[in-house]
């Protein structure tokens, strides 16, 4: 996550929490920290995990239908670190009576990232459409350019057919 | 001297229209080319974002189908509610990623009918329709001015010759005339073109970090679990560990290559600012395409593979 960007808000709870799987993880398996860029409202189910077990793991985005781009990007990048440092560890290296709880953080990491990717996705599907005018707009126009050109040669061809007609109609009177 | 001057005159005028009508028939020839290489393009292009979609849609629920199963088999889920609640969050997420993937998809389709009827307005060939045309409308004005002066013995008033040299001289007005409005047209939309070939780069790169992400966190996971473990355990090997080993061999191969896709996905977005300054060919850009479209066949191919397995 990069440090120092004032546009996102944390979790005051996130950061505060100490990581309970990482405390006694073997070395070299640290659990990420906690992201404080993870949330701007937590859904109603994860508020229910959370709230029972203080899960270290950062709580899933809302699905913003606009927001800053870099700071997507960014909550994209940081969801999916957390998830990522889950997913490496190997859960048969965690003691029994950890495991469950291992399983819990990765389900949440993940709905984080997941979620925070599509958030990322409707800025841009966002931007598409707005572009749509335009695209529409240039091909009304194009259309418009083979029409007068389709209509440039019908007109060639209709003089021509004209021409043709007349010739013979003033042969027939000759 | 006189008549020296002006027979070196009337060469020397022929001589500049003949020049001149090459210049133009080159540059109508450029700017055609242009055009119908720059539609065919666009249309490689959103046709190659959507295939990458359909793969980057696929990965996605395979990767998260496996993680719930894991997650599920875990112990995640403790209850019968939240079972329920964990699948039906889960499909909410899929359905709404499929919607967006739709969604670009459309506006991806709509930008490549811009495209495709770029590329069939340059393929057009208005050269030899109003050749054909002229040549009749010389036709027509023989059989008019023959039956003007109603005498079957009078000569046509345009020879064979001069009804083919002014047939393909209006065949060339009317190919500068069309190149000239090809080049009108991508000079007015050169911003749009701009601005949606950049956002197509951007959903593709989207796309190609979907699945990196996901294939790298597969790869790795397979390497510890089906490589490393079972040749570090005691024992004998389980019967298919070359077999595994070669799968990771084959799926890291894909991964870095997936990297180079991200990396052309970049180049793309430059390319239009390179191509309006002349510094960037349409050709390269299609090679870049063709990469893509290979590596997205053989990623198919190996999640199809390992899904099998």
């Amino acid at each position: 996550m990069a440090a120092g960007s004032k546009k996102t808000t944390g979790t005051k709870r996130a950061t505060a929490t100490k990581p309970r799987i990482a405390a006694k993880r073997p070395a070299g398996t640290e659990q990420a920290k906690p992201t404080a860029r993870g949330a701007k409202t937590m859904p109603a189910s994860v508020k229910a995990t959370r709230g029972a077990r203080a899960t270290p793991v950062a709580p899933p985005p809302v699905l913003a239908a606009s927001g800053d781009e870099d700071d997507l990007m960014r909550l994209r990048e940081s969801t999916k670190a957390t998830f990522e440092k889950l997913h490496d560890i190997d859960p048969a290296t965690l003691p029994e009576n950890r495991r469950e709880e291992y399983w819990r953080d990765r389900h949440i990491a993940r709905e984080a990232w997941e979620q925070a990717e599509n958030a990322a996705f409707v800025n841009l599907v966002e931007k598409q459409k707005q572009q749509l005018t335009a695209v529409s707009a240039s091909n009304a126009k194009l259309a418009k350019d083979v029409q007068t050109t389709a209509t440039i040669l019908g007109v060639l061809d209709v003089v021509s057919a004209s021409l043709g007609i007349l010739a013979s109609v003033i042969a027939l009177l000759a | 001297m006189s008549a020296f001057s002006a027979s070196c005159s009337t060469i020397g005028t022929r001589a500049t229209v003949i020049v001149a009508a090459l210049v133009l028939s080159a540059c109508a020839a450029t700017n055609i080319q242009r055009a119908e290489q720059l539609g065919a393009l666009g249309k490689a292009y959103g046709d190659a974002v959507s295939a990458a979609g359909d793969e980057a849609m696929a990965s996605t629920v395979d990767f998260s189908l496996d993680e719930l199963r894991k997650e599920r088999k875990g112990g995640a889920f403790q209850t019968q509610v939240e079972r329920e609640k964990a699948i039906n969050s889960e499909i909410e997420r899929l359905k709404k990623r499929q919607q967006l993937v739709a969604e670009s998809d459309a506006q991806v389709a709509f930008l490549g009918e811009y495209f495709a009827d770029l590329e069939q307005f340059a393929k057009q060939d208005v050269a030899s329709s109003v050749e054909t045309a002229t040549g009749s409308l010389t036709d027509s004005i023989n059989q008019l001015g023959l039956a003007i002066e109603n005498n079957p013995e009078a000569k046509a008033k345009l020879s064979d010759a001069e009804r083919t040299s002014i047939a393909k001289l209006a065949g060339l007005v009317a190919r500068q005339v069309h190149g000239q409005a090809l080049a009108r047209i991508l000079e007015r939309d050169a911003a749009m073109i701009g601005t949606q070939l950049k956002l197509l780069s951007r959903v593709l790169a989207t796309y190609a970090e979907w699945i990196n992400a996901r294939s790298d966190m597969e790869i790795k996971a397979f390497y510890r679990d089906n490589v490393v473990k079972p040749f570090a355990a005691a024992g004998d090997l389980p019967a298919g560990w070359d077999k595994d080993v070669r799968t990771y061999l084959r799926g890291a191969s894909l991964s870095e290559q997936l990297s180079k896709a991200q990396a052309a996905g970049q180049r793309m977005e430059r390319f239009w600012a390179g191509y309006l300054a002349g510094e960037t060919s349409v050709a390269g850009m299609v090679a870049d395409l063709k990469e893509v479209q290979k590596l997205l066949d053989a990623i198919a191919a190996y999640r199809k593979a390992k899904a099998a397995n």
